[in-house]
């Protein structure tokens, strides 16, 4: 899907929340473009939350406001923005059946047949029909997501807010619904913003990722892109596994890394400056053999990760281990106590170690 | 066609509401107490109050005597509970819902009434007087005992819900590591229940230290600050002084309540979510000793109500034991004949209806509005206060405050309604911490879930908190109704002539010589709550049953 083509469907314009002395949210600008899954990604506690619930209208910004299609949103009730939200403990109403849970959406506005007509419409679009008589209690984790999506849904909202949907359910079945939601969300054609803690989630389901650290937003853009050029080594980090090793610059074409490895990478940072060489595990080179071009390294330990082995090398002189991800028929990936360690520049993205 | 766009700021009008209410009905009134205790006879500004009452002779008896009864009643009070409490909680003796039946059933009577039965038993013309040998049941021994049995249930609940809470895997741990019995009760069991034990006291210290019912019957010549404010307003008509002994009596009753609340805070801390409920195993010598001490323990309790019971159907106790219903022809005593049990019933029910709403309407309204931190911490703090303003206090501080011409509310003065609001006002903490407790087990996203679809936070609370909380809501209903109808301390000084209480009638029956009737009412009073509180548990049962029902027709969205 190619996004620049498509108009913004929701503008959210430097979102700011104050606490007192705490800044919860830190100027969050983003555009969503219509029918796309981004994905609001970031650790515990990064204003991720805070910037969906304040999107919703259920909380009030300090700063910023929330635009849809050039109407300014940011005064207006939550039921007033065309909005549906799935919480992250669903918020189902235990007392009420399946379909009155859903019938609560529509409000008194409609008269009871049409509220009759268009709760079996929901239930039947997530494929619960025959469960609109059960009770929250009864009815399984995913059910549970499944019927507080049709709510979400019931006043067709344009757009769908998902608050870690997926973090209350066993991790076996975490990823099948993973693949429902997308896949309900691309029938429906509907503009969807998901907060997940989860960056492997996030990867997966997400059109574009936008990465939230400390209530800032420190990189937007499709999974790919995120994974394979990320801005800072936080992102670098928090976005699949990655090495980040000191690295100090000699000139504007060399970095040595582990003050030993000389890397071709032209760079714009000053002579001398400590730096990070950002690398994943799987662009890692390990070999039994030796070479000039390389660092000797002890293998630490071996994690068997199913489809790869990971290995923890220890250069030495250095406490932090070197992840490198090998094949399970690679020469080291069962035995062997030294390795060699080559780092190819072109996987490697250097960051200013100053910040 | 325009809809209206006026939206009620929820949170603050009802706190508002509920600002005006504790301002009205608690400070004022209290701060009017406060005011007259240092108000001279000229009207100026004064400690003479203070200095007149310092000066009696007779004061520093009350206090000693007060200090001596609270502490004595702790000290009787909470190991016999905790004994009770162990044997129902932490053995696998027999008849242990018996003895939590019969263990709680003092909590159904005014005070008085075990003071009554010990003079049945005790007194001059009692059962056992040859017991007492030389001496009298009339003074600290009589009281200390009253006391104890009329607090006994307060204790009982706080320490069996601080030994229910047991995490099983400790107690597996100990047993691998080869700790015995008694090792794991000093080492595991004690420490546990320890803020339970320490709460308990406190509770029985302030129940105690305010009863004035008990003094009145068998306190003697053991005067109390109770029974000193009881004296100064009734009988010598000296409310500036009565003023004066109802603030002393309020400084340690203050006291004690900011300990239990500590300690409350501090045993509720000490739960896990994790924790993994414990069986005890049965062991026939820890189980038979209990058993024996816990027979002992409710058959003195049932004892005493039974002997209220007799006396109350027979012609003379001791002396002539034929049967009669003579006694409970009240209309021939001075109390208020059966219309005093049914304007208690109706006051009771009342306080149930009205107070179960305000109060776990605030709660709801404070905990669940997001209003501003502080305005929430102001809510609690008034809702926890009325638990430290003893009854006397708070009915004097109402008799004061609405019985002033020039005060606009002087018309409800002398009605039923200054009753119901002071009953309502003193009743207020403990339903106001069940419905916090109720309402913090609520999904904390339900009004947000609400307001995406446009629907109000009035509509959650009706019809989702309301539901979810009714266990909690039929709890609270029962413990304003059996609490305003055993309360002697708030309404007796506010009750009109043609409107007597049956709890008050009790008193002023046996006050008046007319014992054998005053047992009689009091046991109507216990045989009334017992009904209210069968009709809870059947209310209770039709809740859960309507909830495990499973066929909901569809059409019950139309419901919602």
């Amino acid at each position: 899907m190619s996004s620049t083509a498509r108009a913004t469907h929701l503008a959210i314009e430097g979102l700011g929340k104050r606490y007192g002395a705490i800044t919860a949210l830190d100027g969050l600008t983003l555009d969503l473009v219509e029918g796309e899954f981004v994905c609001l990604v970031g650790p515990s506690g990064c204003g991720k939350t805070t910037a969906l619930r304040i999107i919703a209208g259920l909380d009030k910004p300090t700063a910023g406001r929330v635009r849809s299609n050039g109407r300014d949103l940011t005064a207006l009730a939550p039921a007033e923005r065309g909005m549906g939200m799935v919480f992250q403990s669903y918020a189902l109403f235990p007392n009420m059946t399946a379909a009155q849970n859903i019938a609560f959406a529509l409000g008194r506005e409609r008269n009871a047949k049409d509220r009759q007509a268009r709760v079996s419409e929901l239930l039947e679009l997530v494929d619960l029909s025959q469960f609109a008589r059960k009770r929250p209690n009864e009815l399984s984790g995913g059910q549970q997501q499944r019927i507080a999506i049709a709510r979400a849904l019931a006043r067709e909202p344009r757009f769908l807010l998902l608050d870690e949907p997926l973090s209350a359910l066993d991790p076996q079945i975490r990823g099948r619904l993973r693949n429902e939601l997308k896949s309900l969300q691309r029938r429906l054609g509907i503009t969807t913003l998901m907060v997940t803690h989860d960056q492997a989630e996030a990867l997966a389901i997400a059109d574009r990722i936008a990465v939230m650290r400390a209530g800032r937003l420190h990189q937007v853009g499709p999974p790919r892109e995120i994974y394979s050029t990320p801005v800072d080594p936080f992102t670098a980090a928090f976005v699949g596994a990655m090495n980040l090793l000191p690295a100090t610059v000699e000139d504007a074409q060399t970095v040595r890394v582990l003050a030993r490895l000389p890397l071709r990478l032209n760079n714009e940072l000053p002579k001398g400056a400590k730096a990070l060489a950002a690398i994943r595990p799987e662009f890692v080179d390990v070999s039994p053999v030796t070479g000039p071009d390389a660092l000797a390294a002890r293998i630490a330990d071996r994690e068997f990760q199913g489809a790869f082995v990971r290995l923890l090398l220890l250069v030495d002189g250095f406490e932090q281990p070197i992840l490198a991800d090998v094949g399970n028929a690679h020469a080291l990936a069962g035995h062997g106590e030294r390795a060699t360690v080559r780092i190819a520049a072109e996987h490697v993205r250097l960051f200013s170690a100053d910040r | 066609m325009i809809r209206p766009r006026f939206r009620p700021r929820a949170d603050w009008l009802t706190l508002g509401l509920y600002g005006g209410f504790l301002l009205l009905f608690f400070v004022a009134p209290l701060g009017l107490l406060a005011a007259r205790s240092l108000t001279g006879a000229d009207g100026g500004l004064t400690l003479a109050n203070y200095a007149e009452y310092l000066h009696a002779p007779d004061l520093f008896a009350s206090l000693r005597n007060t200090a001596l009864l609270g502490f004595g009643t702790v000290l009787l009070t909470v190991p016999l509970a905790f004994l009770l409490a162990y044997g129902i909680e932490r053995s696998r003796m027999p008849l242990r819902g018996v003895f939590a039946l019969l263990g709680a059933a003092p909590l159904l009577a005014p005070s008085l009434l075990p003071a009554m039965a010990l003079v049945y038993l005790f007194g001059q013309q009692g059962l056992f007087r040859s017991v007492m040998g030389g001496g009298t049941i009339y003074g600290a021994p009589g009281l200390l005992l009253a006391e104890t049995i009329a607090t006994f249930p307060h204790a009982l609940v706080i320490l069996r819900t601080a030994l229910s809470a047991a995490d099983g895997r400790l107690y597996e741990q100990a047993n691998l590591l080869g700790a015995g019995r008694w090792r794991a009760f000093f080492a595991l069991t004690l420490p546990a229940a320890r803020h339970g034990i320490v709460s308990a006291c406190f509770v029985v210290f302030s129940l105690a230290i305010a009863d004035v019912g008990a003094p009145k019957v068998v306190g003697g010549n053991f005067d109390v600050l109770a029974l000193d404010i009881y004296k100064q307003v009734l009988g010598q008509q000296n409310f500036n002084l009565g003023a004066v002994v109802a603030i002393l009596l309020l400084a340690p009753t203050v006291l004690a309540v900011l300990f239990e609340r500590w300690a409350a805070k501090r045993q509720a801390a000490t739960r896990t979510a994790r924790a993994t409920p414990f069986t005890p195993d049965g062991n026939f010598g820890r189980d038979g000793t209990l058993f024996v001490c816990c027979t002992t323990i409710v058959l003195c309790i049932a004892g005493i109500l039974l002997v209220c019971q007799l006396a109350a159907v027979v012609k003379l106790w001791p002396y002539d034991l034929s049967w009669t219903l003579d006694h409970y022809r009240f209309g021939d005593f001075d109390g208020g004949g059966w219309d005093a049990v049914a304007n208690s019933v109706l006051l009771a029910a009342t306080t149930a209806l009205i107070g179960t709403a305000m109060v776990f309407g605030g709660a709801y309204a404070s905990e669940r509005l997001r209003p501003l931190r502080a305005v929430r911490m102001l809510y609690s703090a008034f809702a926890l206060a009325p638990a430290a303003v003893p009854g006397l206090a708070l009915g004097l501080a109402y008799a004061l405050f609405f019985n002033d011409p020039i005060n606009p509310l002087h018309v409800i003065y002398g009605t039923f309604w200054v009753l119901l609001i002071a009953n309502v006002v003193h009743f207020f903490t403990v339903p106001h911490l069940t419905s916090i407790s109720a309402i913090k087990a609520l999904d904390p996203e339900y009004e947000s879930a609400a307001a995406m679809s446009g629907r109000g936070v009035f509509t959650v609370f009706r019809a989702v908190a309301v539901p979810l909380s009714s266990a909690a809501l039929v709890e609270i209903a029962l413990y304003l109704f059996v609490n305003a109808m055993t309360t002697v301390s708030v309404v007796v000084f506010l009750y009109p002539p043609d409107f007597k209480l049956a709890a008050v009638a009790v008193l002023n029956m046996d006050d008046a010589g007319d014992a054998a009737p005053a047992a009689a009412m009091g046991m109507m009073i216990i045989y009334v709550n017992f009904l209210a509180r069968l009709f809870g548990a059947a209310v209770l049962r039709y809740l859960r049953r309507r909830e495990a029902s499973r066929d909901v027709p569809l059409a019950d969205i139309a419901a919602v």
